[in-house]
């Protein structure tokens, strides 16, 4: 079982592995993870999961997250067992995400794991939760070594596998990406449901079938490109925005609208996505590339990223949202790799922590 | 653009390695070793953002060389530059790069060397810093370790791997025994597509950027010798570039863009990372 709950969603999820020998017809059906490499199979066989959604303008605070996720938690364990069709008897470990996160929504679903591993009397393992992205996504994919970008509300990452460990090749050196999104929303006065970035991406689609109908060629509203080797910035594209964007959206005389920013957002800090992770395509020399984390589901990030991947010869995966929102079963994904590999966390280290990086884990299932 | 047929820039070049952002191609021009790096445009980006980004990527690349050669950083001499299609030609430096040089050094168990690599590249990048430039990509891939005077293959070479091959093997070749009898390596430094004369009142934060960027650089591609960029920012906190009384080349400055590159790694630690 994992139990995930690091921001504004909370899940649980059941995985199963089934060793070669038994490992009859894949089970590709509703949770989709059929990953067969001639060592047996991972399924995930539920995942129900539940979305705090914060009022219009605001962002989530981790005291309302805590309690909304304390609120659904037992629930939605007991939802997963259901629709698995198995009790607490049939669990071997109970995964939970130990960061990186807010902390009192990280701390509630910790306490709910402790509870239920006691209760089935199985050991505990604590997943990175950013390693828990990636496994899920290896294990849909079935793809052995890809470049992932892991883009959400805290994370812009661009991440290879190298000597043991996932290492962080480029990254956001101020704000994520999704919160650039989620900030900008904001600004503008975009819904935050059901995700503040969706809205962007509809209106930014809305403005570009609108010239592709009269015929032009979509403005781009000049906003800064920053990208520092395989690093790059964003806070300045924000600050542009919600300064001299917002004015000119605002001032009658001038023909920008909403959704033209929404555009040039996506236009501007996509081709940086991008290039980044062009650049640790050439310097790993890997071909495929994985897309997690919430802004993965943006539709247009993932054609741009298939676009630049032709190019190269190379194949990708934006994951559904299923996979690429935090959910239980990537935590049960990655934390069974562990557990087959000897890892448990005793009680007293069940501990969660905010800030935990993608390269200090050591990814013993991989060397 | 991962056609094996792509027509060469110029007659009778050669393609020697598909970069992020372009293509190196290797060849000669009026006689004498050249690589041509070309920035083709990117389908999957709007047509003004690709257009103004090889556009100002190609002149900062080709302005380069005088800007270096003004402070004395060796950088490869421009024979041509076309910017419209994003073309530069330029000399082909004789060498490997630091990130082969250093792990090859580091796998024969030779620290002196990788002390001795490390060190130039600190000094070098000082050089850069005290004068009020950015590099914006400051990796080991990105700087070629000169082969000694009067022999030593070009850096690069014909195509792939059979030519890195044939580069380490010159460099292996070359290197003087135990690392360091022909004293310290001299260093080149190249790809400045990104760089830039950093604004005055930007010029600590973007110098704190470009140094971590190039500690992540080298904690990532020289995971296994940590000591190499230790080495690195102490000559770079040394270096004879920092003299000048007050400005962009004091140690006072100096001391500020250290500070400056503490704030940033601190900025990344303290990033939550969740969602
Ligand atoms: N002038 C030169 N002399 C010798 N070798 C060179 C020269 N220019 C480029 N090279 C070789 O080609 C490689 C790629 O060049 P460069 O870094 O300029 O291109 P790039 O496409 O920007 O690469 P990347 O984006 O991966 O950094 C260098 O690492 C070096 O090995
Ligand atoms: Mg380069």
């Amino acid at each position: 079982m994992g139990i995930e709950g690091s921001a504004n969603k909370v899940g649980v999820g059941l995985v199963r592995y089934t060793p070669p020998s038994e490992s009859s017809s894949s089970s590709d059906g509703d949770g989709g993870s059929g990953e067969s490499r001639g060592r047996g199979t991972y399924e995930t066989l539920s995942n129900p999961r539940k979305t705090y959604i914060s009022p219009a303008g605001q962002g989530f605070l981790p005291r309302e997250t805590a309690w909304h996720h304390q609120k659904h938690v037992p629930a939605l364990a007991k939802l997963a067992l259901e629709e698995a069709g198995l009790s607490l008897g049939d669990l071997d470990a109970v995964c939970f995400t130990q960061g990186p996160g807010m902390g009192a929504p990280l701390q509630s679903c910790a306490i709910a794991a402790r509870t239920i591993a006691q209760l089935a009397g199985v050991p505990m393992v604590a997943v990175n939760h950013c390693v828990g992205h990636i496994e899920m996504g290896r294990a849909v994919t079935g793809w052995g070594d890809p470049v992932v970008l892991y883009v959400s509300g805290g994370n812009t990452q661009v991440i290879c596998y190298m000597a043991g460990r996932y290492r962080i090749f480029g990254e956001t050196i101020d704000i994520a990406v999704g919160n650039c999104l989620d900030r900008f929303a904001r600004a503008v006065g975009l819904p935050n449901d059901p995700a503040p970035g969706y809205n962007i991406e509809v209106a930014a689609r809305k403005y570009a079938a609108e010239c592709a109908a009269a015929g032009t060629e979509p403005e781009l509203f000049p906003l800064p490109y920053s990208v520092k080797g395989m690093d790059m910035s964003l806070g300045g594209i924000l600050s542009q925005l919600t300064r001299d964007g917002v004015k000119a959206m605002k001032d009658p005389d001038s023909p920008v609208t909403v959704e033209q920013l929404c555009y040039a957002l996506q236009e501007t800090v996509f081709a940086m996505l991008i290039e980044v992770t062009e650049r640790a395509m050439a310097h790993s020399g890997a071909k495929d590339i994985l897309i997690v984390g919430g802004v993965g589901c943006n539709k247009h990030l993932q054609h741009m990223m298939g676009v630049m991947c032709s190019e190269r010869g190379g194949r990708v995966f934006g994951m559904d949202s299923r996979f690429a929102i935090d959910n239980g079963a990537m935590i049960a994904q990655a934390g069974i790799l562990a557990f087959q590999h000897g890892t448990t966390t005793p009680m007293e280290a069940t501990t969660v922590t905010q800030r935990f990086r993608t390269d200090t884990v050591d990814a013993i299932w991989r060397q | 653009m991962t056609t094996p047929d792509a027509a060469p820039p110029l007659p009778g070049f050669s393609l020697g390695a598909q970069g992020a952002e372009g293509r190196i191609w290797y060849g000669e021009y009026l006689g004498r070793p050249a690589v041509a790096k070309e920035r083709f445009s990117k389908a999957y980006r709007h047509r003004k953002l690709d257009e103004m980004l090889t556009k100002q990527r190609t002149v900062a690349e080709a302005r380069a060389f005088h800007r270096m050669g003004d402070i004395g950083v060796r950088a490869p001499k421009v024979y041509l530059t076309d910017v419209a299609s994003g073309l530069v030609v330029m000399e082909r430096l004789p060498g490997v790069t630091a990130r082969q040089a250093i792990i090859e050094a580091h796998a024969a168990g030779d620290a002196t060397r990788v002390e001795a690599v490390a060190r130039a590249i600190g000094d070098m990048v000082a050089r850069v810093h005290a004068a009020g430039f950015v590099h914006g990509d400051l990796t080991t891939s990105n700087m070629i370790v000169l082969a000694p005077e009067g022999g030593g293959e070009a850096a690069g070479g014909g195509s792939g791997a059979a030519a890195a091959a044939a580069g380490e093997a010159a460099a292996a070749a070359e290197a003087p025994p135990g690392g360091s009898a022909s004293g310290a390596p001299r260093l080149a430094l190249i790809d400045f597509g990104l760089s830039q004369r950093a604004k005055a009142s930007q010029l600590l934060e973007e110098r704190g950027v470009d140094l971590y960027v190039m500690e992540r650089a080298f904690t990532s591609t020289h995971a296994t010798c940590p000591e190499a960029f230790d080495a690195t920012m102490e000559a770079y906190a040394g270096s004879g570039a920092w003299s000048a009384a007050k400005g962009p080349a004091s140690a006072q400055s100096r001391d500020g863009t250290l500070s400056h590159l503490q704030r940033v790694r601190a900025r990344g630690r303290k990033r939550m990372a969740f969602g």
